[in-house]
């Protein structure tokens, strides 16, 4: 990899992972997580890797990176963070690679995700439905839980999961057995034993592992 | 409870003894239908409930869920719609509209005299239902664990005839030794019959060595060149015990010799079912219950099926996998991958979308509604109702594998396999030490490339063969819809609540206020009369009087209700009304998914079917055979079942079926039960009901005689263990041929015409023939009918082809004719839906290639190039099946050609290998049942002079033997005078008479039809003794004078001659003409004194004679013959 190319995609790359993170954030505070705002976010991750993948890679030169410094700064100011950080940071990748179309998950070619990435794919659906059906029993029996805390963690959950699931389905990162196994046999557990007092955390948690990996490269 | 008495008391009142079989089941419904149709209600109906749990039982059984699944009439209802006998019987007896209602009452369950454990015993779980499968999943632990054990030893039959004749009962040799040798006490008479016996015995050690008939007939194989044959006589006993054995245990020794031969190929049906009936003979003989008998073999054949199906893989593995079909194989399986990813991603991410945007959302609203405690609980029961069995249902396509684990995509495994490598990538994604130690213990099996890629194709061939599992992502399509809307429509009504509940906490005033409000909007909307009145009805409502609150709730429900039944869209009310989100979100596009994934399943099938229909198409055959077998022994399942009787006798009396015959309701029911029941039997194919219904009364009527159990005459007196075996063989063959010849199927090509599996499968037309020969075979080896079992075993070895080796004319032919055979099984096994789902199928019969003369090859092109242009559908088929139709009689007819040509090639090879069987079988079968010395004689007699042997020379080509003849002769006779006498009137001819009973060698050749022409040399003529000189002598004293007769010594019984015989044909009647040096001597006196010899002094000379005779041919032993 030349190192223009190496420079670029780090820096994009870590603007992506701040804009993640701040889409993260946003979503704790949120009733509830949209379609389009995970869709943005995967999609955002998805240019990404297709940036990742161009040949040939454009020379720098010919780049304005402008645009990607003024992000960054705008970023760094952490008390008033930029609300369209995503469609400048889109934008810029679209004026980078022009001609092509990135696709929604739904509208992409099939591929063949490698078995591990699909366990950890299956261990995270089941750990949703695991939540849900901890979120009835607690319900049911009157065992209540923080339920802003919740929600900001079902948020985070959700986010996390969507964009998590879909690097993994495209093997753009990779999980190890490990981390399967943590998921299966802690998270989903810890979960699906959960009382009301650490229902919240307990989603948080693998919220949390998830979000740590998104960016992880494979 | 109340019921539950009537109901018992019902039964018992109608059938005492509450007998359980299809005779009293029928019997029962035809009773009780007039009782249920009376009480016009489907509640409170005991008859009704009857008529319900037998229907019920026949439609479920085994499975007891399925039977109280049918307990509902409307249930019942659909599971018999395309049954048409039962249908019309419950629309005529009018119970179709009772069961349309017909609810089970709660205590409804199977009575114990319907639930009787003998007749389900039939109906046990098959263990061959799954080949690769284990509970409908794909199970590649069972298939690697079949690619990578030892190959499993081929089916033997001689080892199943062995197990079949374990101990076989043999014949008592005593008295044996002293018959023998009276009969063969008087040596001299019988001294040239020593001869040809020891000729015959020699003779019969040889052909046994030769033609594998030391498998037929072991222990005299084993017996005879031990002896000294020359000795014979000593031995003959021995010998006679050893042929004793031999016949007694022929039907066994039927199964080695036909392994011997190379005959024993498990893919013809015929040698199979030889294969059969010998396990289940063994099986019978240990005693084991028929039910379980059924289930054991079964088993057998999933055996037999798994290693076929392994074989036709590993072969097909071996070819070069780089070839663009392999490849094919490898890109469609990869595509199927991705087809089924993006369906379970899709459906997985429907699930995720019901769940965080409908029903997490509304559980969150119920959290904050401030419910009562009752309501808070209902919308959390409701919201769980609707969308856990949604979430939680398992999406076969993620779950079709039988492995540790629930839910791993296994595909990855096959993908590795199709290319020849082992799937470590999916082991270490899933690993376990069971794997570890399976991949790489100590006892770790070798699992080549070839290996594996026949493993892959076998699971690939189980996953199509289970394509049926995408139905129920149609099924969970629909699940996800109505949960979706109905969590729509929960929370709705959440909203509502929440809003009602927050309108009952607005104080009066307010509210009035906002009915104003809303009364006035919707005006300006729709300015309608209705409006105007309720709005001033509200402006009547003093806030400060008792009735304010019921009357202003009272009138916003009417605006509510007027507004609704408007059904108005825009209306300003109903848009207030619509809480939440307006647009709900939708799922994501699962149905073309669901037909993505059908696109890839069809490319696959298309890509496998057409990479395996060039490879291994014998053993699709063998396949198809076996699966046929299936059929069978499923059929033999449903049939027992439904002929069993619940008492402790197996099956029904005949005389509980007479129902069927005097009774039309009852006989439509059985055809309907029978349809019902035989119908699940796999592969069977589309059903005859009225040959069905005829099949089982008659099978009926057999096994009610076989339950009767009487011993024919010809078994008495033998062991009980004999008379088992003979009775269980019976029972077994005749129970095959029943069954093959059913006339049970329905033809494709001809409506209402019944068609048998024989007749449907034509590999299987000799089957029910080799299985009455065998049975008469095995009943005649037991009862000592030693001679008939000698023709029997000669129909088997002509059913099973065993012919001599054959000439490379012949062997062209042959070949010819299997070729043509293939052809035509290729077109019974294309209909194979079995095989045509798991992508195993032989070339289509489009393919089929043409063969024929040119008319009919001109016919064919000529429907071709219609073909072409004929755009309408209906016409397109007829022409396509007319072409196809063509092409099959083009090879039946050439194959009855070619097969004619066979017989008629050289006949006399395969005559004389079974006449010489047919000579050793009888003459065994009479030394074996001489008893005393009279048939011992005529025993070694049968061998010197087998009976007709004189036709021998008027039928055959031509032969040499040693023969004699017996008749008359005219001659006329010369009289050789010795040296020195010189008597002319002596000298002359005269005409004489004589018998003729010349000894000699004979050489005869045919010259038409059965006529012959024979050249006869004689050593002796016993008739010269008899030679008499018609003229008489010369009374004149000193006269020459010769004796008419000749002298009486042996010296004249020398006269070697040599002939020319016609024989007439159909007779042994001989017209011959010959001269014969004799009678040597003759006296004689020349009457005067010739030289210093006395004139009257008698002297000898001998005559030559030239004959005219007229005999009876008597052939004594045949040197050879062509």
């Amino acid at each position: 990899m030349s190192s223009f190319k190496e420079r670029l995609l780090t820096e994009v790359s870590g603007l992506c992972e701040q804009l993640f993170t701040q889409r993260i954030a946003l979503v704790r505070t949120q009733q509830l997580v949209s379609e389009k705002s995970k869709e943005d976010i995967r999609l955002l991750i998805m240019e990404l890797d297709t940036l990742r993948h161009l040949t040939p890679f454009p020379d720098e030169n010919g780049v304005d990176k402008s645009p990607l410094e003024q992000l960054k700064t705008d970023l760094a100011n952490t008390d008033d963070p930029p609300e369209d950080g995503q469609e400048v940071l889109m934008n810029w990748v679209k004026a980078f690679r022009p001609g092509t179309t990135t696709s929604l998950a739904s509208d992409a070619p099939p591929v063949i995700t490698p078995p591990l990435n699909q366990r950890m794919i299956d261990s995270l659906a089941e750990l949703r439905s695991e939540i849900d059906k901890t979120r009835i029993r607690l319900l049911r029996t009157g065992d209540h839980y923080d339920r802003p805390a919740y929600t900001a963690a079902r948020n985070a959950f959700t986010l996390a999961r969507s964009v998590y699931t879909e690097r993994l389905r495209l093997n753009q990162v990779s999980c190890t057995n490990e981390e399967v196994a943590t998921v299966e046999q802690e998270l989903t557990s810890d979960v699906a034993t959960a009382t009301g007092s650490n229902f919240p955390d307990t989603i948080q948690a693998a919220a949390d592992f998830m979000a740590t990996r998104v960016f992880a490269v494979a | 409870m109340k019921k539950l008495l009537l109901f018992a008391g019902l039964l018992l009142t109608t059938f005492p003894l509450l007998s359980q079989n299809i005779g009293a089941d029928m019997q029962r419904i035809l009773r009780l239908a007039p009782a249920a149709r009376a009480q016009e209600s489907p509640t409170d109906n005991p008859a009704l409930d009857t008529i319900v749990l037998t229907l019920a039982y026949y439609g479920g059984m085994p499975e007891v869920e399925q039977i109280e699944a049918l307990f509902s009439g409307p249930a019942l209802l659909a599971h018999y719609r395309k049954n048409p006998a039962i249908r019309e019987f419950l629309l005529g007896e009018k119970l179709d509209q009772l069961l349309e209602s017909y609810l089970p009452p709660a205590d409804l369950a199977l009575p114990d005299y319907l639930a009787t454990k003998q007749r389900a015993s039939f109906l046990q779980h098959l263990a061959g239902d799954e080949l690769f499968s284990r509970e409908g999943k794909v199970d590649l632990g069972k298939i690697r664990q079949e690619f990578t054990a030892p190959p499993a030893p081929a089916p033997s039959l001689k080892a199943a005839a062995a197990g079949a004749a374990n101990q076989p009962a043999g014949l008592s040799t005593a008295n044996l030794v002293g018959n023998a040798l009276n009969g063969l006490s008087d040596w001299i008479s019988r001294r040239a019959q020593e001869e040809l016996t020891y000729t015959f015995l020699t003779k019969l050690r040889e052909d046994l060595r030769r033609n594998d008939l030391n498998h037929l007939f072991p222990r005299t194989a084993n017996f005879l060149p031990q002896l000294d044959l020359l000795n014979y006589k000593a031995i003959l006993p021995s010998i006679r015990k050893a042929f004793t054995e031999d016949l007694n245990a022929v039907a066994y020794n039927l199964g080695n010799y036909l392994e011997a031969r190379d005959a024993a190929s498990f893919r013809d049906p015929v040698v199979y079912n030889v294969f059969l009936i010998y396990r289940i003979l063994d099986l019978e003989m240990r005693e084991v219950p028929l039910a379980d008998i059924l289930a054991f073999t079964y088993g057998e054949l999933e055996r037999a099926r798994i290693d076929t199906r392994k074989i036709i893989d590993l072969r097909i593995a071996e070819v070069d996998t780089t070839n663009a079909e392999y490849q094919h194989i490898l890109t469609a399986f990869d595509n199927y991958i991705k087809a089924q990813d993006q369906l379970n991603n899709r459906f997985q991410a429907a699930e995720d979308l019901l769940s965080e945007q409908f029903f997490n959302p509304i559980l969150t609203q119920v959290e904050e509604g401030e419910f009562s405690e009752d309501k808070f609980e209902a919308f959390i029961i409701r919201a769980d109702e609707v969308f856990s069995p949604a979430d939680a249902a398992k999406l076969p396509l993620k779950n079709n594998y039988w492995e540790t684990k629930p839910n791993p995509p296994a595909t990855g495994i096959v993908r590795s396999w199709l290319r020849g490598e082992e799937a470590y990538a999916y082991y270490e994604a899933y690993p376990s030490l069971t794997r570890f130690d399976e991949l790489f213990g100590p006892d770790a099996p070798a699992f080549d490339p070839q290996e594996r890629r026949a493993a892959g194709l076998t699971a690939v061939r189980e996953i199509l063969a289970q394509r049926e599992d995408l139905e129920a992502y149609e099924a969970q399509l629909d699940r996800l819809v109505n949960a979706r809307e109905d969590l729509i429509q929960l929370r709705k009504e959440v909203a509502n609540q929440q809003a009602e509940d927050a309108l009952a906490k607005t104080p009066l005033k307010e509210r009035k206020a906002t009915l104003l409000s809303d009364l006035d909007a919707e005006y300006d909307h729709d300015p309608h009369p209705a409006l105007r009145l309720l709005r001033k009805v509200t402006e009547e409502i003093l806030i400060d009087q008792p009735s304010a609150k019921k009357q202003l709730i009272a009138t916003e429900k009417r605006l509510a209700d007027w507004v609704a039944e408007r059904g108005s869209s825009t209306s300003p009310y109903a848009k207030k009304r619509e809480q939440g989100p307006i647009a709900a979100s939708n799922l994501p596009p699962l149905q073309p998914a669901i037909n993505s994934m059908r696109e890839a399943y069809d490319q696959l099938h298309e890509a496998v079917q057409s990479y395996s229909s060039s490879q291994a198409d014998s053993l699709v055959r063998a396949y198809h055979n076996l699966t046929t077998f299936e059929s069978i022994f499923g059929m033999a399942q449903q049939s027992f079942f439904l002929l069993a009787d619940s008492d402790s006798d197996l099956f029904l009396d005949n005389s509980k079926m007479a129902v069927f015959q005097t009774n039309a309701s009852a006989r439509q029911l059985l055809s309907g039960i029978s349809q019902e029941r035989i119908g699940r039997v796999p592969n069977i194919g589309r059903l005859n009901t009225s040959g069905l219904t005829d099949f089982l009364l008659d099978f009926g009527l057999y096994l009610s005689e076989y339950r009767d159990g009487h011993l024919d005459k010809d078994l008495k007196g033998l062991s009980r263990q004999t008379v088992r075996r003979v009775q269980a063989v019976d029972f077994i063959t005749q129970t095959l041929q029943s069954l093959l010849n059913a006339p049970i199927l329905q033809s494709i090509s001809e409506e209402g015409e019944a068609l048998s599996l024989a007749q449907e499968y034509p590999a299987f037309a000799k089957v029910p023939e080799v299985s009455a020969e065998l049975n008469e075979l095995f009943r005649l080896s037991q009862t000592k009918e030693y001679r008939y079992a000698v023709d029997n075993l000669l129909n088997l070895l002509r059913l099973f082809e065993i012919v001599p080796t054959a000439s490379k004319k012949e062997e062209r032919l042959l070949r010819r004719r299997d070729e043509l055979r293939n052809l035509m099984a290729d077109y019974v096994v294309e209909k194979d839906a079995d095989l045509q789902a798991i992508g195993l199928a032989v070339p289509s019969a489009d393919r089929i290639p043409l063969v024929g003369d040119d008319k009919a090859n001109a016919r064919v092109l000529a429907y071709s190039s219609q073909l072409q242009t004929e755009t309408d559908p209906y016409g397109r088929e007829e022409l396509t099946n007319s072409i196809r139709d063509l092409k099959i009689n083009n090879i039946r007819h050439e194959l009855q050609e070619v097969e004619n040509k066979i017989s008629k090639l050289n006949p006399q090879k395969i005559n004389r290998f079974r006449e010489n069987l047919f000579r050793y079988g009888t003459f065994m079968a009479d030394v074996a049942n001489a008893d005393n010395p009279g048939e011992f004689e005529a025993a070694l007699n049968s061998v010197a002079l087998p009976p007709g042997s004189s036709q021998i020379k008027r039928n055959r080509p031509s032969s040499f033997e040693l023969g004699a003849y017996f008749g008359a002769a005219l001659n006329r006779e010369r009289l050789v005078l010795p040296a020195g006498v010189d008597v002319p009137v002596l000298e002359e001819e005269v005409f004489g008479a004589s018998l003729f009973v010349p000894v000699g060698v004979s050489y005869s050749k045919n010259i038409g039809g059965n006529k012959s022409i024979t050249l006869f040399g004689s050593l002796i003529d016993l008739g010269a003794l008899t030679a008499f000189r018609l003229e008489s002598n010369s009374d004149a004293p000193g006269a020459p004078r010769v004796e008419r007769l000749p002298e009486f010594r042996p010296a004249n019984v020398i006269a070697p001659g040599f002939h020319v015989m016609y024989n007439f044909p159909k007779s042994p009647l001989t017209l011959g003409f010959g001269v014969q040096d004799g009678p040597s001597v003759r006296k004689f006196v020349t009457g005067t004194t010739i030289g210093n010899g006395n004139g009257n002094v008698e002297r000898e000379a001998r005559s030559i004679r030239a004959m005219l005779t007229f005999s009876v041919d008597v052939p004594i032993f045949r040197f050879f013959n062509k």
